[in-house]
């Protein structure tokens, strides 16, 4: 379909029409639609409900601020067929002022990923049911990823200077006017319980216990705040703050040249660091219409697999933990430790080696990697196995774990659950299959799929994971193919050391790429990367310069956050730890 | 001197000695638990202060004593200082009963290594309470009180919980606790403990055989009344952060903590008393050096709780309450029936008979549990929610 | 004074303090607190009266299990639901009552008890029991010539504990 149509309201019948009439054809595959704003809720929905094309599953709704043209944002929401691996985008401008109606009766999840919209552009959504700030906190002045936000120079709240800074007296006058230290004191449970989470304050009204779980708590891996209100110990209702250690760092991608931006995608998810610099530049090289060498290809699957084995190897160690199995815990961060020397190794350093570069590599793998990577190899399946014996058959774990948070896959797909926890569903959907990228489609793996969707099948799908990266890793380590390991373009890539000394134009590139950057084509990209969490992907919005002019993380845990409270609903308080263990979210990258 | 005073004497002297083993057994059992967890998580332990860090512990109690110690806000003061006490008194109490020794005589006067014993006028030295176990059961039940109080004065919704699981998982394990000793008490005819310990010396056999199932029973049992892992809900840190003491440092602190060692040493002292022979080998030894025999068992059961505790995940509240009632109780009645009929129907060799049959049962119940935990309890999600949902490949492309 | 009437001093008036504290203290988790000196107290005096079993077993059941019952009802009931519980007693009252409970309490005792004077003599000059006595003779008393009774009043608790799980059983549609 050419997506020069704009559709509107009423062409919107025959749109879903024709998409449906590709949806066989290659053509079908991949598709961008432009809509009227008033057009996206019925498109939507048209797209969502019709047997022949089924876009079950919403990816992703972010918006790009197109300052001083009016209209002012652009929204841009991606969804997919699962699982026919069919995706299609939608774009509609907004001009300022304006307000799109709500998707979020047609997908789940479209709650956190508008209310995000909201946030940071202050873009509304019209009849959203509970359209509140998520990232920042409520008492914040201004929308962080328009145009016109300063970035930089705010002045930082200490004791000296609280009442200077307006946000903050303005909060404590609009909710708790006139308070004293006294009254604050004495009803500081109160506050601190619904701070940020009012919707909960019915269930304190009906008599039931309101517990804050976080953000300082041992188990919600970080800073994630659950607000749980309770019938005994038994769950009624869950609702989360997230936004704890949200850093900005889409924003101040924004002001940084591409590779400098490369080192901020190391702290999101900084459980598997390699993962989002090899998903922050794929989008970039489509931009580029760059060509990654076999051996540069083969070694980011190696390294790739490798982060995969790390993250689920703390996955597997907290969530043991969690449950009270402590050694366990230590065992997962002994064989991490090899990793870690991997790559450090490789970089000097242990986790945010920033080595996947545009383009390639920074550098080729240094003396004895391989011989590292193949100990690994040989020490590491059988202490699996002996993980496997302490915990899968143990009947405390068994009890733990079986039949907690049930998730069905109708309701993971609407939530935009991805990753593990949508193949515990029995669902075989794992993007490295479906949308192979680099060199995957070279490679021999199994996906693992569950069939209960409870916390035991995850522990399962990711225990099995581990195996199957350990092949991948395996084939590629002997697969591995002489050749460069990046691409020979210098205006992208540094030139080689030592053509410094006989070529003027090397000297020239070694003193541009670095500082000035290497300019991308203007446009915009976004490739799906399977995660150890689920579909994580980058979106570059290029202007042509050399500074992306919008980054968006599509972060896999954003979503499956959202279904914490569908899962918990009906277990215990301490269930919720089995869950959030299964979850496996890492609040870096939730909150980025 | 008065008779009186001769008897305070001795029993001021088995005082210290008793309370000096146990003040040591403490310290050591701590230093023993991180080095055997740190062994067993692949770590190195304790090794900075003293020989092999033994000096740890004392290194963290003055640590703790000097920390500042903080009463929030919002908490009942007049309980809130009273809870750790409450904890702590009873816990040193019940050391009062064990026997460490068989009867000693000096000169003319004859006495038994423990500190609890009656004076009924001249010349009439009971050893013991008559109801020597009934104490120690009726001491343990009221460490409850530390735990509750300490939960409800803290003004914290997670220490609250945690009291309330500790009350419920305390009152409900002490029945089939007590109950798992009833069979033993019926083999050695006495409630007295050195009764218990000479009735296995007599008979030749430890208790453990015929007593299987009552010894697999005390012992789960005596961990959950400890709160040590697995069944340390309590004060579960990844739930419920620390439980009933998230809100007490210092000393306060360190006399929960301290409780908690105390109450693992006497479980053991009375695991290794009812089951293992208590101070008594097989033969006539001399007896000063029964208390030796009897600590090394006593290690025996502590090292067992350290390498449950590196081992395995933490159960849930409501499944260990089930395991509690539904499982440990009727198995323990039922290991007292077998018991019973046992005594009734072949008084001549009951222990023969019941070695036999206690070994039997012990491997039946085993089994049987096995099964139970594993197939039976499971909890199961309603029916409508159950699908099972099939795998499919179909529908990716590749 | 012998050492023995000092101790019974000591522990009736450790038992009588706490139950005065029990009915005037107006927040009633520490009325229930002082519940338990109280039961300790009258435990103190079963010990002093050569009734080892029956002290181990107050400890055991009266504070062990059925106090912490009331306070954990009290625990949940007030810190979890909101309602603040405050006793009702009032100390005015408690002024009147205590002259009364005095002189009824004196003539019981004259009337069924041996007079004051020689009570304390009595118990110091019992025959002290041999060794392992009472528990034997408690359970030939309870098995023998008080089966009946016996067995009668674990009959009430059976029915009561069926009671309580029928009341307690939530109805199912």
């Amino acid at each position: 379909m050419n997506n020069n149509e704009l559709i509107t309201r009423d062409t919107v019948p025959e749109a879903a029409r024709s998409v449906a009439e590709k949806a066989g054809t290659p053509e079908g595959r991949e598709m961008f639609l432009r809509a009227d704003k008033d057009a996206i809720l019925p498109l939507c929905r048209a797209l969502h409900d019709d047997p022949a094309l089924k876009y079950n599953f919403l990816s992703d709704i972010t918006a790009v601020d197109l300052y001083k043209q009016e209209p002012r944002f652009e929204i841009v929401y991606r969804m997919y067929s699962i699982p026919d691996g069919r995706r299609l985008w939608i774009k509609t401008a907004v001009p300022t002022g304006e307000e799109v109606e709500t998707v979020t009766s047609v997908w789940k999840n479209a709650d956190w990923l508008e209310r995000e919209v909201y946030d940071m552009f202050g873009a509304r959504f019209t009849n959203h049911p509970d359209l509140r700030r998520i990232l920042m906190p409520a008492n914040w002045i201004g929308h962080p990823l328009r145009k016109d936000h300063p970035l930089g120079n705010e002045e930082v709240q200490f004791t000296i200077n609280k009442d200077d800074i307006v946000p903050q007296t303005a909060f404590l006058n609009e909710h708790f006017e006139g308070m004293d230290f006294a009254e604050y004191v004495e009803r500081g449970d109160e506050i601190n319980t619904f701070y940020g989470a009012a919707n909960m304050r019915k269930y304190e009204q009906e008599g039931r216990i309101v517990l804050n779980m976080g953000p300082q708590h041992p188990s919600t891996h970080g800073v994630l705040r659950v607000i749980l209100a309770l019938e005994g110990e038994t769950i009624i209702d869950a609702d989360q703050d997230i936004g704890y250690i949200h850093t900005g760092i889409e924003k101040t991608a924004e002001s940084l040249i591409y590779q400098q931006a490369l080192t901020l995608t190391d702290r999101m998810d900084y459980v598997a660091p390699l993962m989002n610099n090899f998903a922050y530049v794929l989008p970039i090289e489509k931009l580029l219409g760059v060509e990654i060498p076999p051996r540069g290809q083969f070694l980011r699957v190696m390294l790739n697999e490798l982060s995969r084995i790390g993250s689920h190897l703390i996955w597997l160690g907290t969530h043991a933990l969690e449950l009270g199995a402590v050694s366990i815990f230590l065992y997962g961060f002994r064989d991490r430790e090899i990793l870690l020397d991997i790559f450090e190794l490789l970089s000097g350093q242990r986790m945010m080696t920033s080595w996947i570069n545009v383009g390639g590599l920074r550098d080729d793998i240094p003396e004895g990697f391989t011989d590292l990577v193949r100990y690994f190899l040989d020490v590491f399946p059988s202490r699996l196995d002996d993980y496997h014996a302490l915990l899968t058959k143990n009947p405390i774990w068994l009890e733990r774990t079986k039949g907690i948070g049930y998730l069905s896959r109708e309701d993971a797909l609407n939530y935009g659950v991805s990753g593990p926890i949508l193949r515990a569903t029995g669902l075989a959907w794992d993007v490295r299959k479906v949308w192979p990228y680099s060199a995957y489609e070279e490679f021999e793996f199994d996906i693992p799929t569950g069939e209960n969707s409870d916390v035991y099948d995850r522990y399962l799908v990711r225990m099995e994971e581990i195996r199957q990266s350990l092949r991948i890793v395996e084939q590629a380590l002997s697969k591995l193919p002489e050749g460069n390991y990046r691409i020979e373009d210098y205006k992208i890539v540094l030139p080689p050391r030592q053509r410094l000394d006989v070529s003027m134009e090397a000297l020239i590139h070694h003193f541009l790429v670095p500082t000035h950057g290497f300019f991308v084509p203007a446009g915009d990209a976004y490739v799906s990367t399977e995660s150890p969490r689920g579909e994580m992907g980058f979106y570059i919005v290029s202007d042509g310069g050399t500074k992306p002019y919008r980054m968006r993380m599509r972060s896999p845990s954003f979503s499956t956050l959202q279904s914490l409270p569908l899962m918990s609903k009906g277990h215990l308080v301490a269930d919720v730890v089995a869950i959030l263990g299964s979850v496996d979210m890492i609040m870096g990258e939730v909150d980025r | 001197m008065p008779e009186i005073l001769v008897f305070l004497l001795i029993k001021l002297i088995l005082v210290i000695v008793i309370f000096a083993l146990w003040m040591t057994m403490v310290p050591l059992l701590i230093w023993l638990e991180r080095k055997v967890i740190a062994d067993i998580q692949v770590r190195l332990g304790p090794n900075r202060v003293g020989p092999f860090g033994l000096l740890q512990p004392i290194a963290d109690a003055i640590k703790l004593i000097m920390k500042e110690d903080i009463t929030p806000a919002l908490v009942d003061k007049w309980v809130y200082g009273l809870a750790p006490a409450m904890l702590m008194v009873p816990a040193f109490l019940a050391i009062a009963v064990i026997p460490i020794g068989g009867v000693v005589t000096i000169g003319e006067r004859s006495f038994a290594l423990q500190i609890m014993g009656l004076y009924r006028g001249p010349g009439l030295f009971v050893p013991e309470l008559d109801a020597g176990i009934l104490l120690v059961l009726a001491l343990s039940s009221l460490g409850v009180y530390g735990v509750v109080l300490s939960g409800w004065s803290s003004a914290n919704k997670y220490s609250l919980l945690g009291g309330m699981r500790s009350s419920a998982q305390m009152l409900s394990y002490e029945l089939p606790l007590g109950v798992a000793l009833v069979g033993p008490l019926l083999l050695a005819g006495t409630l007295r403990l050195n009764g218990v310990v000479e009735a296995q010396a007599d008979y030749g056999i430890w208790f453990i055989v015929p007593q299987l199932v009552a010894f697999a029973i005390f012992l789960m049992s005596g961990t959950a009344e400890i709160n040590r892992s697995p069944f340390d809900l309590p004060e579960a840190e990844q739930e419920l952060i620390g439980g009933y003491h998230t809100e007490y440092s210092s000393f306060r602190f360190a006399m929960f903590f301290m409780a908690e060692y105390v109450n693992m040493v006497t479980i053991s002292a009375v695991a290794a008393t009812f089951f293992l022979g208590g101070y008594r080998l097989f033969f006539n030894d001399i007896v000063w050096l029964q208390p030796v025999w009897f600590v090394l068992k006593l290690m025996a059961f502590l090292y067992l709780f350290i390498w449950v505790r590196g081992t395995l995940p933490r159960v849930r509240y409501d499944q260990l309450m089930k395991l509690g009632w539904k499982v440990f109780l009727p198995v323990a009645l039922g290991n007292l029936l077998v018991t019973g009929l046992v005594i009734a129907f072949s008084p001549a060799n009951t222990i023969l008979v019941m070695s036999i049959v206690g070994a039997l049962l012990g491997i039946a119940t085993f089994f049987g549990l096995s099964y139970a935990i594993v197939y039976g309890l499971r909890r199961r999600r309603p029916e409508s929610e159950r699908r099972v949902v099939e795998p499919t490949r179909a529908g990716v492309s590749e | 004074m012998t050492l023995h009437q000092i101790a019974f001093a000591a522990v009736a008036a450790v038992t009588l303090i706490s139950a005065v504290f029990v009915v005037i203290l107006p927040n009633i988790l520490r009325a229930a607190l002082f519940l338990v000196f109280t039961f300790l107290g009258v435990a103190g005096l079963y010990v002093l009266l050569n009734a080892e079993f029956l002290a181990a077993m107050q400890v055991l059941i009266y504070i062990g299990a059925i106090t912490v019952l009331i306070m954990f009802g009290i625990v949940l009931t007030q810190q979890l639901m909101g309602a603040r519980i405050r006793q009702a007693t009032q100390v005015r009252m408690v002024v009147i009552a205590l002259p009364v409970v005095l002189i009824a309490f004196a003539g019981l005792a004259k009337t069924f008890i041996r007079p004051f004077a020689s009570a304390g003599e009595h118990v110091a000059a019992a025959p002290a029991p041999v060794d392992a006595g009472t528990l034997h003779q408690l359970a030939r008393m309870l098995l023998q010539p008080y089966v009946l009774p016996f067995e009668l009043a674990s009959l009430i608790l059976l029915a009561a504990l069926v009671g309580a799980i029928v009341i307690a059983k939530e109805e199912k549609d």
